[in-house]
């Protein structure tokens, strides 16, 4: 059983990313109505706006945080054909009279982004560990990935990969662990026409000095719309999640070949439950969980059970009677005792529990 | 095993329905999750057209945070969690190869935990707040049901599976195992009790003995026919000597004896009733018919009876009363037949069911339904834990195929990630996570910096925790996060600490660039006391060797220590440290003890001083006027600035001068001395 908390979100136009930051406590929103908005939860778990603003002259298609080590950093791209990176400033100090005020904050333009000469179409921030640097796929098909050299001014952003491909691309995903591979970033295409593999991955090179393409993903050949590495909490190999026309977990495992060059073994799972296109993908924060969104109108919840097998756990459907939240479930009840009112709810699957099978 | 269907749910979204019927969801770092309505934009269509919406949606934008239910927002819940994570670090501790009644202990621990927690549950439920607080009233009440049935469960899986009975004789555990949870029927014995006498004008007077014989109450309904009115009369003494007399099974007795006993007894009891020795009164008859176990009375009782297992014990005390966990399989599922059989009209609900798994020895069964109680898997985790501890289903276990450890591992696993995701339990969960190997450590290792941490304490807390665990990568990540904060509030001494700490020579070096830049500019060391005591902890990036060294450079010349200072100077104008942007300031220094009175520098000295203004200060200067020329709005150029000078240029003339100066009359000193 879920409850649910309706925040009425004040953009005019759909939204195109909901993003949470790095303790899950602010939350980042982006729409076609080209305004960016964040959020704040608070004490008693209520989301209050804490600052919105017109960001690009086009829909705003993704929104990313950048780790709070390198502070309170957030990056759009937008159909306006730029990417652009916003940092929150604490305002002049209210005067020492009124010491109760707490300090003003707002969110500044640090940098524009106008390398690409189309759509941007994805915007990611890289695992800490490389630094302060974030990637932007475009639709011309090339990777550019930017570095902060300063971290204490970020408005320089001299790019610093540029990875050009054949195709449009839709969506890129960095790999957070650094297991065996490093630098590792995944990127998907849309295009229709072509039956070739669709999603691509990316590492640094040692020998070329640069990051290179490293695999195509020849088992995806339909258009894919989103990828997401999996966070990695102890896990030998790495997992993509692809939402193509089925969802998709691709198994990586990285290792050293007999030359010394790094290379990736794939191993593609398919999952045909939504039975029609998957847009969107999402990991929950151990991996342990897996959102999916499909055309057929359902975001599917998928667990992993004590013996590795994903399974869907549960179904959420746009539509319906309105706030009705029970599930359809006959709710049975209980042995009576001197006090129970007794009602014994069997809850809809979802959570910490793993389906057994 | 059945599979079952994915429960689903509707969230009714308007402008979701309205727009291809498409949801999106996201996780945030706890099991909630956010959801909200999607349109699907192709690359392509959008790559050449104009805006591809236009003048926005009319139907509002909602944003919904979806969370599984959780019942542990109350607080008599959250001291019930704590006190099982103490217990469960107890058995943690006693591991595979304690003795059985440390298990046993361990079992009853957790027991008298929820019990303890029902009952201060009901007393909150009388409270004044509660009786107006209707959400959370119902949320306690559905606690309550939860933990019951949890308590109810636990109690009838130890007898079966945790308690090694003697001779296996597990009726008179069963039977208090009932009364335990059918208690109405004692509260109203005694009542009866305390009437003496007039009990036996009540209505309900022999509704209430029925009961007590089902539920296997004999001597208690002894004691109340004693008090009867007629208990004088023949019948009364008679059926009051019968139950009287029923062998009751004791430890030491030999089986076989008690049972020639036990049926010489019942053989009796029926003679009796064929003899019509109850006829006058048929109330009394109907009793004793009950206790010899005839089935026509015990299938009309029944109809009244609330849950199929309620008379269960009752029933086998007098048919077979030396019933073994074997006996008990057979027994159950013959009586749930009789039952439906009886009560076409019933349905089974999750307990009853759960009840019958374990009766009928049907753990595996009994195991998955216990993964779908609404009590975030608590019962589920500690239970699994105690018996893959205990070891007592492991052959069960091998037989069915059942990867214990896996399941028990992933169970604790699943159940400590959602505690340390939950806002105020995090510390319980961390003590799951501990027990679940590599993996659980890496979880440690995701979710221990991501505890949202507000204060210095909670954060050096989390460090602890994380060094405790050899998790080398949080204590950087965590200082750097606070560095970070402070830096920005404008606390540099603070952000200095924390960023020293972090060990980060990155970071150490923007922070020492930071505070030099800030002393060119302004001539203040924005943090002196935290520079003079770095100490050792300098060598962590050379920028911060620097910012120690000039530091104490300044500290000797206000103590008006020139000859240390200006050994310090040369051997920082040496040093190959200095950032470029230092050098003007560095060189500055030097002005002032070349032009002093009593000469300072050796003419070596200042040899040295104009060997680096050539070699490293114009180069710069030029290299910048070249860059200015060429990309005029060029800033990436290096800033020589320093607050005493308005132009580098100038600078350099003063100092070539005074370097020209000071060389002239040491030299001459030098070599006459």
């Amino acid at each position: 059983m879920f409850d649910v908390e309706p925040i009425l979100a004040d953009h005019k136009d759909v939204i195109h990313d909901v993003v949470f930051d790095y303790y899950g406590r602010r939350m980042a929103t982006c729409s076609s109505d080209q305004t960016v908005k964040i959020w704040d939860e608070d004490e008693h778990g209520k989301w209050k706006v804490a600052s919105s603003w017109k960001a690009h002259s086009g829909s705003i298609w993704r929104v990313s945080w950048a780790h709070p080590e390198f502070g309170q950093v957030v990056a759009t791209c937008s159909f306006d054909r730029t990417a652009t990176v916003w940092e929150e400033v604490i305002g002049d100090k209210v005067n020492t009279t009124t010491t109760t005020v707490p300090p003003t904050r707002r969110w500044v333009r640090r940098a524009t982004l106008v390398d690409s000469r189309t759509s941007v179409t994805d915007v990611e921030f890289a695992p800490k560990y490389l630094g302060l640097l974030l990637a932007t796929a475009s639709a011309d098909g090339i990777i550019r990935i930017y570095e902060a050299p300063d971290i204490m001014n970020l408005s320089q952003w001299p790019v610093q990969h540029e990875i050009a491909n054949k195709f449009p691309l839709s969506c890129l995903s960095w790999n957070t662990s650094t297991y065996m591979v490093s630098q590792l970033l995944a990127a998907g295409s849309d295009e229709t026409a072509t039956p070739t593999g669709k999603v691509f991955l990316f590492g640094y090179s040692e020998n070329a000095r640069k990051c290179v393409k490293m695999e195509t993903i020849n088992d995806i050949t339909d258009p894919v719309t989103d990828v997401a590495f999996a966070p990695n909490a102890g896990r030998t190999f790495h997992m993509l999640a692809v939402a193509s026309k089925d969802l998709y977990i691709v198994n990586i495992r990285g290792f050293t070949d007999s030359s010394g060059n790094s290379k990736l073994d794939l191993q593609t799972v398919k999952f045909s439950d939504h039975n029609c296109p998957v847009w969107r993908v999402c990991w929950n924060m151990l991996a342990t969980m897996l959102i999916s969104t499909g055309d057929d109108g359902c975001v599917r919840i998928w667990c992993i059970n004590y013996s590795r097998q994903w399974k869907c756990a549960a179904v959420l459907k746009a539509e319906g009677g309105g706030p009705t939240y029970e599930p359809t479930l006959p709710t049975p009840s209980l042995a009576n005792t001197a006090s129970a009112t007794a009602k014994f709810y069997k809850k809809g699957t979802i959570g910490n529990q793993v389906p057994w099978h | 095993m059945d599979i079952e269907t994915v429960p689903t749910f509707e969230l009714g979204d308007i402008l979701a329905t309205r727009c291809g019927n498409t949801l999106t969801g996201k996780f945030l770092t706890n099991s909630k999750i956010a959801l909200i309505a999607y349109t699907h934009k192709n690359t392509n269509a959008f790559a050449n057209c104009e805006q591809p919406s236009k003048d926005g949606v009319e139907d509002p934008v909602l944003i919904y945070i979806a969370q599984e239910t959780t019942i542990y927002e109350e607080p008599l819940l959250r001291s019930l969690l704590s006190e099982a994570n103490t217990t469960f670090n107890t058995l943690r501790k006693l591991g595979k190869n304690a003795s059985k009644t440390e298990y046993i202990n361990v079992s009853q621990a957790y027991r008298s935990i929820v019990r303890s927690c029902l009952e201060k549950l009901e007393q909150m439920k009388t409270t004044p707040k509660l009786q107006v607080d209707e959400a959370e009233l119902r949320c306690s009440s559905e606690a309550i049901t939860t933990f019951y049935a949890v308590e109810c469960l636990w109690h009838l899986f130890e007898i079966l599976y945790v308690q090694e009975q003697h001779n296996q004789m597990i009726l008179a555990q069963l039977l208090k195992w009932t009364r335990f949870h059918f208690p109405q029927t004692e509260a109203h014995a005694t009542d009866l009790l305390l009437m003496a006498e007039d009990a036996s004008d009540r209505d309900d007077y022999w509704e209430i003995l029925k009961t007590l014989i089902m539920l296997g109450e004999v001597s208690v309904t002894a004691a109340i026919l004693t008090q009867n009115r007629k208990a004088g009369r023949d019948e009364f003494q008679e059926a009051i000597s019968i139950l009287k007399a029923m062998p009751v099974f004791e430890d030491g007795y030999a089986l076989q004896k008690f049972r020639s006993q036990w049926e010489y007894w019942h053989v009796n009891g029926e003679h009796k009733l064929d003899a019509n020795a109850f006829a006058a009164e048929p109330e009394l008859e109907l009793l004793m018919q009950l206790v010899v176990g005839k089935n026509e009375q015990w299938d009309e009782a029944l109809c009244k009876s609330k849950e199929w297992y309620e008379y269960l014990p009752g029933y086998l005390l007098y048919t077979n009363p030396t019933c073994k966990p074997f006996d008990l399989r057979i027994a159950a599922t013959a009586w749930l037949n009789r039952w439906s059989r009886l009560r076409p009209e019933w349905q089974m609900k999750t307990m009853s069911r759960m009840i019958k798994h374990l009766m009928a020895h049907d753990i595996k069964l009994f195991l998955f339904e216990m993964q779908q109680l609404n009590e975030s898997n608590w019962f589920a985790t500690h239970l699994i834990d105690l018996i893959y501890q205990s070891g007592q289903l492991n052959s069960y276990c091998e037989q069915r195929k059942i990867d214990l450890k896996s399941l028990r591992n992933s169970t604790v696993y699943n159940f400590g990630s959602f505690l340390m995701t939950s806002h105020k339990l995090w510390q319980l969960g961390i003590d799951y996570l501990d027990c679940c190997g590599e993996e659980g450590i890496a979880a440690i290792n995701i979710l221990l910096p991501r505890i949202p941490f507000k204060t210095e304490r909670l954060a050096l807390k989390l460090i602890a925790m994380a060094r405790q665990r050899n998790l080398f990568e949080v204590e950087p990540e965590i200082c750097k996060v606070l560095f970070k904060r402070s830096y920005d509030e404008e606390r540099h001494g603070s952000a200095l600490e924390w960023v020293i700490r972090s060990k980060d020579a990155t970071v150490v070096t923007a922070m020492a660039d930071f505070i030099l830049k800030n002393y060119s500019k302004t001539g203040i060391f924005v943090c002196p006391d935290v520079i003079t005591n770095i100490g050792a902890r300098m060598f962590i990036a050379p920028r911060l060797v620097f910012l120690c060294k000039y530091f104490e450079f300044n500290e000797l010349y206000r103590k008006r220590d020139f000859s240390s200072a200006t050994k310090l100077l040369v051997n920082l104008l040496d040093s190959k440290i200095t950032p470029s942007y230092f050098w003007p300031t560095l060189f500055i220094e030097s002005i002032p003890l070349l032009e002093s009175k009593e000469p300072m520098l050796t003419s070596k000295e200042t040899v040295t001083i104009l060997h680096h203004l050539e070699t490293n200060l114009l180069p710069l200067i030029e290299q910048n006027m070249l860059e200015t020329a060429i990309f005029p709005n060029l800033s990436s150029t290096v800033e020589l600035k320093d607050y005493r000078i308005e132009n580098v240029d100038e600078m350099v003339s003063v100092l070539r001068y005074a370097c020209a100066r000071n060389y002239s009359r040491t030299i001459l000193k030098e070599n006459t001395a």
